[in-house]
This record gives C-alpha cells, sequence and structure tokens, in this order.
C-alpha cells in the first residue's frame, strides 16, 4: 500500500500526549514519486500519540503516514457501488472524503454520451452526492459499460459488466487504472505498471483473491503479491521493466476468449509486449511476455568493432508472489518436478532469495505454488525446453516462485518470448510425473469444477471429481497452446452442488495433496 | 611483558546518512563528505559500502578517544544538516538491508603467531561484547526476535564465527568475530559488536574491550580450545544475539549469566583501564548495563512494538538516533531484566528445527549457530532418529531435509 512521506510544518501538543502535525506532502511511499497534484503544496494535519515527542522531528523533517491515515487524500474521491453486474444501479454514491478547496466545485456524470453535472452536499466532515440512475436512458447500452465521475481533474468509474458473459474491460477505479478480464472462474486485474502485472486474481467462486496483499503495510503492491516478469542484462534484475508503463492497452473478445494486448517501450533499446488470453470456459490464463532489443549500445565508432561489441546478455524470468503462510511445520512452498523427483521448496528464513538450483532445472515445463492454510495454489506452465532454474524469494510477508531462463547472446533485433500459462485453483496434487489445480465456480444450476494439469506422458487419462456427495468422472482433454505446449484439462457439472460442498479431485492418478 | 606495545586503541564506526525522504545516502554522494571530513578532521574518514565510517585514529587514553568521538560526530552533523541530512547511528536500518558496526582496534600487536593464540584464548569472550552491545533488533522487515539481528546474520557476511587456529598452518583471514589484523594498522581487531547509537557508550565499550585484551595480552600461551568449549562459543554466540545482556552463557558446562561474566571481566582488567586513563568508576553505563541487563537493543523495542511498518519506525527511530542522550536516559530509567534460562540441549535441537522447511538445503541448517561438522550432524541424526526430519539425496541437490508433518520445534 502507499503512504504519504509529508515535510513537517509544525508540530503542537494536544491534550493527552497527543500532538498536531502539518506536514506538506513530499513523496508517496515506497518508491518515492511525486504526490498526485491535488495534494501539491497543500497542508494537511495528522494527531499522532506518541511516547517521546522527540520522534516527531520538528519542521523540515519528514514524517511518515500509514496507509490508512493517506487513504483520504491519496484516494479522496470514491463511489458506491464500484461495480455492478447486468444493468446499471438504481443509485450512485459519490463520496468525497477530502479536498484542499471547500465547497468542493461541482461534478459531472458520464455514460456513453449522456452526462449531467451535480454537486455535493455535506454530511459531517465529508461530502456526498447520490445520482439517481434513472436520469438516464439505459436502454440502448451495450456492457460492459462504465459510469465515469469527473471532478476537478479525476475520473473514477463505477463499472457495469455483463453478469453471466466474459468480458474484458478498462477500469478506472480509485488509486488505480486497470484492465478487467473476467470468465465465470476468474476475475482478473492488469496494469499497465511493471510492465504489465497481474494485480489480482479473484476466484469468482470462492469470492477470494489469491493476490490479496495486507492493506496496513507499506510496500509496492508487486512485491507482496501478484504476477510480473522481468529481465536481466547483468547479475541483477533490471529495474527498467518494473518502471515501465506501457502505452498501448487494447482489449477484445474473440474466438472463445477475452483478449489483451499490452505494449510500450522499456527504453530505447528495447520494447516489451503482453499479449493474454482467458479462456471463456476454463480456468486458464495464457500470458505471453515478447522482449525485442531494438539497440544494443556500441562502442564509440572512431574505435575498432568486434562482434562482440554490438552484443549483450540478455536473460528473463517471471515471478509469482504471494502472501505467506509460514506455520513452522508447515506453510506455503514451491513444488517442481527434476528427474523421476517431486522437489519441494519451503524456506522458513526470512529476507532470502534462494537460488537453488545449481545443479538441476525444472523439468517438464511446471512449478506449483500451494498455500495449505487457505487452500489456495497457483499453477505455472511454461515450455518443458529449455528448462528453467528455480528461485525462491521470501520476504516478511511473503513468498516468491521464480522460474528463471538461461541468459543468452542478444544483438539488436533479437526477441525473445516468454510463454506461459497461468491457473489458480483451491486443490492441487503433484508428483513427478505431473501436476493439476482444480477450481470451481457457480453455475445458474450448480457447481462446474475443472482440472487443468501438465502432464510428462500424453496419453488418456481421467480426471475423478468429488463435491460433497456427488461423484464424476471425466477423460482429460489436451489442447496445445503455442510455445507452452501440451495442457491437459477437464470439467465436470454438478447440478445442485453447493460452493461450500468439499471438493476433492484425483487427476491423471495423481491424488490431491492433503494440507501438511 | 605484554604483547600490546604501546597500548593504543581505536573504533571504526560506521555510519547510515538519512535524507530527508528517509532514503539512506549512496555511496558516490558520501564521498564527498568523507573526503571533507578527512581533511578537516586529520582522521581517515572513509566510506565502507553504503556508510560513512569514522575510523578515530590512534588513541592512548579515554579522553583522547571521546575528544575524537564528540569532535568528530559534532562536525559531521553540522556538515550534513547544511545538506538536510542526518546520521544515522544503528546497527540495522529497519527497512533498508544494511548493518552496521563499531569495530574495535586494540594496539598495539606485532607479533602475528601471539594474535592467533590470543585470538584462540579470546573467542570464549567474543559473544559477551556481543551481548555488551547488542543494538539491532530490528532489521530489514525483521522484527524483535533477537537482540541483534546482525550477529545472528553474521552481518552479511561481513562477520563470521572464529575458528580455533594453528599459527603454523594459517593464513590471513578476514571477518572473523575477533582476531589479530596486522595487514594494516597492527592491531588485534574486536569484529562482533554492533554500531553504537550512544556516544559515550562508544567510548567506554571501546576502551573496556581494549582493556580487556591488553589485560590478556600479559601472558600468551597456545590455547588448547576442545570441541566442547568451541561449541559453548557458538552457541553463545547465538544466545547473545538473541538475549543480548539477559543471555544466560554455558561457561565450562554450567549455566552463567552474561552480566556476572561481564563483571568478572571489568574487576579483572582495572589495572589496563588504568593505563588507558579509564576505571571502571569512569564506566558507568557499562555498570549500569551490567546491573540491570540492559542493552541498547532494549532502548529499541518499545519503538518497535509501537511502529510495526518498517517505513514508520524507520522515520520514529532516525529522530531519535539524533539525540546522542536516548540511550543515557533510556538507562537511567529502565528497570532492570531478568536474565533469560539458558538454552537447554532440546531447545537447540528446537532452534535447528526452526530452520528445517520442506526441501530445505542440509547446509541451510548450519545457519542456526553454525555448529562444525560434527555437532552439526549430529544434531541431524537426531532430528531424524526422532522422526521429526525425513532426508532426501539427489546427486544434483545434494542431501536436502523436510520436516515431517506435526514435529514441532
Amino acid at each position: 500500500m502507499e503512504a504519504i512521506l509529508g515535510k513537517i510544518t509544525g508540530v503542537s501538543a494536544r491534550a493527552g500526549g497527543r500532538y498536531a502535525i502539518s506536514f506538506m506532502p513530499a513523496c508517496l511511499l515506497p518508491e518515492r514519486v511525486a504526490p498526485p497534484t491535488w495534494l501539491q503544496g497543500t497542508e494537511l494535519t495528522i494527531e499522532r500519540e506518541v511516547a517521546d515527542p522527540r520522534e516527531l522531528g520538528g519542521p523540515g523533517d519528514s514524517c511518515v503516514l500509514t496507509p490508512a491515515e493517506s487513504l483520504r487524500w491519496l484516494n479522496p474521491l470514491t463511489i458506491t457501488p464500484e461495480v455492478s453486474y447486468g444493468r446499471v444501479p438504481e443509485k450512485l454514491t459519490i463520496h468525497l472524503a477530502w479536498w484542499p478547496v471547500m465547497p468542493p466545485p461541482e461534478f459531472t456524470v458520464r455514460i456513453g454520451r449522456q452526462q449531467l453535472t451535480g454537486s455535493f452536499e455535506r454530511r459531517g466532515d465529508r461530502h456526498i452526492a447520490e445520482i439517481a440512475m434513472n436520469r438516464f436512458s439505459s436502454s440502448r447500452l451495450t456492457l460492459p459499460t462504465a459510469v465515469a465521475v469527473i471532478f476537478s481533474g479525476l475520473s473514477i468509474h463505477s463499472a457495469v459488466l455483463p453478469a453471466d458473459e466474459p468480458f474484458v474491460t478498462r477500469l478506472y477505479l480509485p488509486g488505480r487504472e486497470i484492465v478487467r478480464l473476467e470468465n465465470c472462474w476468474y476475475s482478473l486485474d492488469i496494469i499497465r505498471r511493471a510492465g504489465g502485472a497481474i494485480l489480482a486474481w479473484r476466484e469468482r467462486g470462492r469470492g477470494i483473491d489469491h493476490f490479496t496483499r495486507p492493506k496496513d503495510r507499506i510496500g509496492s503492491p508487486l512485491e507482496i503479491a501478484g504476477h510480473s516478469d522481468w529481465f536481466r542484462t547483468h547479475w541483477h534484475t533490471s529495474e527498467l521493466l518494473m518502471q515501465a508503463v506501457l502505452s498501448s492497452v487494447k482489449g477484445w473478445r474473440e474466438g472463445g476468449a477475452s483478449r489483451l494486448q499490452l505494449a510500450g517501450r522499456v527504453d530505447k533499446s528495447l520494447a516489451t509486449r503482453v499479449e493474454c488470453m482467458l479462456f471463456d470456459d476454463l480456468p486458464l490464463l495464457s500470458w505471453r511476455r515478447t522482449f525485442e532489443l531494438r539497440q544494443v549500445p556500441r562502442r564509440k565508432s572512431d574505435r575498432p568493432q568486434e562482434p562482440i561489441d554490438s552484443l549483450l546478455s540478455f536473460g528473463l524470468g517471471t515471478r509469482g508472489a504471494w502472501l505467506a503462510e509460514r506455520h513452522g511445520d508447515t506453510g506455503s512452498r514451491v513444488l517442481c518436478a527434476f528427474g523421476d523427483h517431486l522437489v519441494s521448496l519451503r524456506d522458513i528464513l526470512v529476507d532470502r532469495r534462494e537460488e537453488d538450483s545449481c545443479g538441476w532445472r525444472v523439468e517438464y515445463g511446471w512449478a506449483l505454488a500451494e498455500h495449505p492454510g487457505r487452500r489456495a495454489c497457483s499453477l505455472y506452465l511454461f515450455p518443458p525446453q529449455p528448462a528453467p532454474v528455480m528461485s525462491l524469494g521470501t520476504g516478511i510477508a511473503h513468498i516468491t516462485m521464480e522460474p528463471e531462463w538461461s541468459m543468452q547472446p542478444a544483438s539488436a533485433g533479437d526477441v525473445f518470448e516468454l510463454p506461459l500459462a497461468l491457473v489458480a485453483g483451491e486443490c492441487c496434487g503433484a508428483e513427478a510425473k505431473g501436476a493439476w489445480v482444480g477450481c470451481r465456480c457457480a453455475m445458474p444450476d450448480g457447481i462446474r469444477c475443472a482440472v487443468i494439469a501438465r502432464l510428462r506422458e500424453e496419453k488418456e487419462e481421467q480426471a475423478v471429481f468429488r463435491l460433497g456427495r456427488g461423484r464424476s468422472e471425466a477423460l482429460m482433454q489436451v489442447m496445445q497452446l503455442p510455445g507452452v505446449g501440451a495442457v491437459a484439462w477437464a470439467v465436470a457439472d454438478f447440478p445442485g452442488g453447493s460452493i461450500d460442498d468439499l471438493l476433492e479431485i484425483t487427476a491423471a492418478g495423481i491424488p490431491q495433496r492433503r494440507a501438511a | 611483558m605484554n604483547v600490546f606495545d604501546p597500548r593504543t586503541f581505536s573504533t571504526d564506526w560506521e555510519h547510515i546518512v538519512v535524507d530527508r525522504l528517509d532514503r539512506c545516502v549512496d555511496t558516490r554522494r558520501l564521498l564527498g563528505f568523507a573526503g571533507a571530513l578527512f581533511t578537516e578532521l586529520e582522521l581517515p574518514i572513509i566510506v565502507d559500502k553504503e556508510s560513512l565510517e569514522f575510523p578515530l585514529g590512534i588513541n592512548t587514553s579515554f579522553d583522547q578517544l571521546w575528544e575524537r568521538i564528540r569532535r568528530t560526530t559534532d562536525r559531521a552533523c553540522a556538515l550534513l544538516r547544511e545538506y538536510e541530512l542526518d546520521l544515522y547511528p544503528a546497527a540495522a536500518h529497519p527497512q533498508e538491508s544494511i548493518y552496521n558496526s563499531s569495530h574495535i582496534h586494540v594496539g598495539t600487536i606485532l607479533d602475528e603467531t601471539a594474535g592467533l593464540h590470543l585470538e584462540n584464548h579470546l573467542l570464549r569472550y567474543a559473544p559477551v561484547f556481543a551481548a555488551l552491545a547488542a543494538n539491532s533488533p530490528v532489521a530489514h522487515g525483521m522484527y524483535l526476535e533477537f537482540k541483534s539481528y546482525r550477529v545472528r546474520d553474521n552481518a552479511q557476511e561481513n562477520i563470521r564465527p572464529g575458528m580455533i587456529r594453528d599459527p603454523r598452518t594459517s593464513q590471513r583471514i578476514w571477518g572473523d568475530d575477533l582476531g589479530p589484523k596486522l595487514n594494516m594498522a597492527p592491531t588485534f581487531e574486536v569484529r562482533i559488536t554492533d554500531c553504537a547509537s550512544s556516544r559515550r557508550l562508544l567510548a567506554e565499550l571501546v576502551v573496556f574491550t581494549a582493556a580487556f585484551v591488553h589485560s590478556r595480552g600479559e601472558r600468551i600461551e597456545e590455547a588448547s580450545v576442545s570441541p566442547e568449549e568451541y561449541l559453548e562459543y557458538l552457541i553463545n554466540r547465538w544466545t547473545a544475539a538473541r538475549d543480548g545482556m539477559q543471555a544466560t552463557f554455558r561457561w565450562h558446562g554450567h549455566p552463567r549469566p552474561v552480566a556476572v561474566i561481564l563483571d568478572e571481566m571489568l574487576d579483572s582488567c582495572e589495572a589496563e583501564l588504568v593505563v588507558l586513563g579509564a576505571s571502571r568508576a569512569r564506566l558507568p553505563l557499562i555498570n549500569e548495563m551490567v546491573r540491570k541487563r540492559v542493552c541498547q537493543a532494549d532502548m529499541v523495542i518499545p519503538l518497535a512494538r509501537r511502529y510495526p511498518d518498517p517505513y514508520l519506525l524507520a522515520n520514529a527511530y532516525g529522530k531519535m538516533l539524533r539525540h546522542w542522550e536516548w540511550f543515557e536516559e533510556f538507562l537511567e530509567s529502565a528497570s532492570a531484566l531478568e536474565p533469560r534460562p539458558m538454552p537447554s540441549d532440546g531447545e537447540i535441537l528446537a532452534e535447528h528445527l526452526k530452520l528445517i522447511g520442506e526441501g530445505t538445503h542440509l547446509y541451510q541448517t548450519r545457519e542456526t549457530m553454525s555448529f562444525p561438522p560434527p555437532a552439526a550432524d549430529a544434531v541431524r541424526a537426531q532430528l531424524t532418529t526422532a522422526g521429526q526430519v525425513a532426508e532426501e539425496f539427489i546427486l544434483e541437490r545434494g542431501l536436502t531435509l523436510s520436516r515431517v508433518s506435526g514435529s514441532k520445534p
């Protein structure tokens, strides 16, 4: 979560060991980027209780706010509901928690070409406006659409999304601009920042976000949870991709999937593109990252040139990060296969980055992150060859799974691709012969369950689903995902099943892992 | 004849420098300040990694050292303040991955062979110095399980447990808890100590350490350190990192609070303190720390409890660190703490088990207490025999250990 770092302009004592601290916002932590325009040049005040007033400092010193203290200034404008399904809500409530100018200026509500202007009403320390949406004609609206609220240069959306159809749409929510891809299984939030990354991965059936993160700690969102990619041209991962905001965003529906293409420059010598595709009928996201090396810094032209002078080393990898369970004898872990061994990695020490792959590589093109305590798991599928090495990172609150491919000599014009397929779900199985993740979603007449697997051998296999008292067997189908290779899957419907029933799956003879 | 002649001492005091956006100032910019202070103070001020380091010259008396500490820090603070910067004298930063020390140099020693014998002899006292100087209960997001994360983490390989060395079969090495360092100024260096946040405590700590090391330089004998004594040193080192001045060490096989050991050490070097212009009575902070079993980490702990977010803690901590007397004030008002029990064999085993997850490489378990191979293998055998750990050997990965579900440390 972001938080404001301010420069103190004054400190004054209040009753009960409390102090009022006035400050000018200087930057936002953790990245120390400039504060939003509406905070620039504005003096703000917070109140703190401290054991020793010297902790606060004095004029000119910095003061760090908590994410909670910062929220009303960073996201002053919010809207209820943020998202509605099927039709435009009857009423929209716009909240203004704070604004530097009082009374606040008027706002505009816009749907398509229709718009109206309104003003806020003061209620206590807040300003609120309620908009009856029957003032707009919604007969010609096609979903997804958004009700935009425009206020003094700020624009936020109340999204109106299709109730029972997959979609892809761009949304401006308080504090974040996202592209949302949704099918009956998942709701994914993808951002242009960080060179294109996945910020939220909600399972719609159980209503859990696999990328949930603590709301009370200052930190980069993707550091603790999310999916991002990376590259390097030296020992260390380049920070350039994390700083890149991709300029081109294109989302569309085609061939039974929601598709999204993000593209842009990392710097003047490197371009990148993400093409992703969320299948309508399966809990499966295809994520293809491309880097194109446009130029390599060369020696001065008046010096002799050798072929090596137009080369650099280029390597890439991917990073899934999740809030870690760390309970001593159980907890989050990473599973993968090497030869006939199932390799399980679970680091206890924090603040670590292990490259546990000196003499071995992740074989058969899969890696699985498992969090048994909250019944959450994520399966990453990638090309079986070349095989990556596995790095594992542990922070105070998170665990990362980072398959990394060997660096290669690279020259201008070279293109590097990383095709992935990602699955998240509630149960999993893993053996040296393969791995799977199972998921469920609610359908109008019951529950649909699915399993997605990577199997070492391609042969006819069955998946056995048990949901509550119901049992269903399904032949596992195989599809070829370009670059990623064979992906096995099976689906079973349980009419009358409940989202609360216990789900157990055995796929290709690989039993479900038990929480340990 | 004392091996230290003439009697000299000093410290290399490392400081993080922060700006008003709470950023740690990088090496490139620190170099200019180091150069300016070097010229002005005529002390070899340098930059070490991301820190401004104050080597305080060659000192022969307590008062001389104190004067240099005061003069150097006063001038450095004034210079940095011109650029809205502050010293951040802490052994670790709550949010950045930096560890700092106040290494103590004891001189003058020209006999490296004697220095190596002395190293073997003084190894058992290294954890005592670690406990006294413990000042990193928060480090890079890690909170309050240890009073010196710097010692627990071996300062990211900038210190490491010492070894019993035979001068006849030794090479120069760098980074051990303590030992002779003749490749530069000819001194015996104690590296295990955390960076001090108090100027006055630093002065006392340096003169006491120097006097104690001098006191052991009178009769240098070949130390015969048994494997059991070596293990005691390693366990005590870990205990010092965890408990600071509340630690109870294994001392010749028996529990002995570190405060009691320190009390005896202080008395044993009274004559050497006098040579350096000090006396036990002139070390009021250390005396009070011994009496109350309190170290600098205990001053930071309440602050860290009130600021669970590392960014907020770094901010408040930095402001308190500007006040050189913070520790003195804290010590005066602090209640005496009780000694914590000496770690039992069961606890030692449990601490090793704690570091075993799933697929944990054998060598990672060594990070608990840095046990040498026979002792580490014995721990592994005990855990395996008790059914708490399963082993797997793959040629390419080596031996890995996994905790058996349900086994509790």
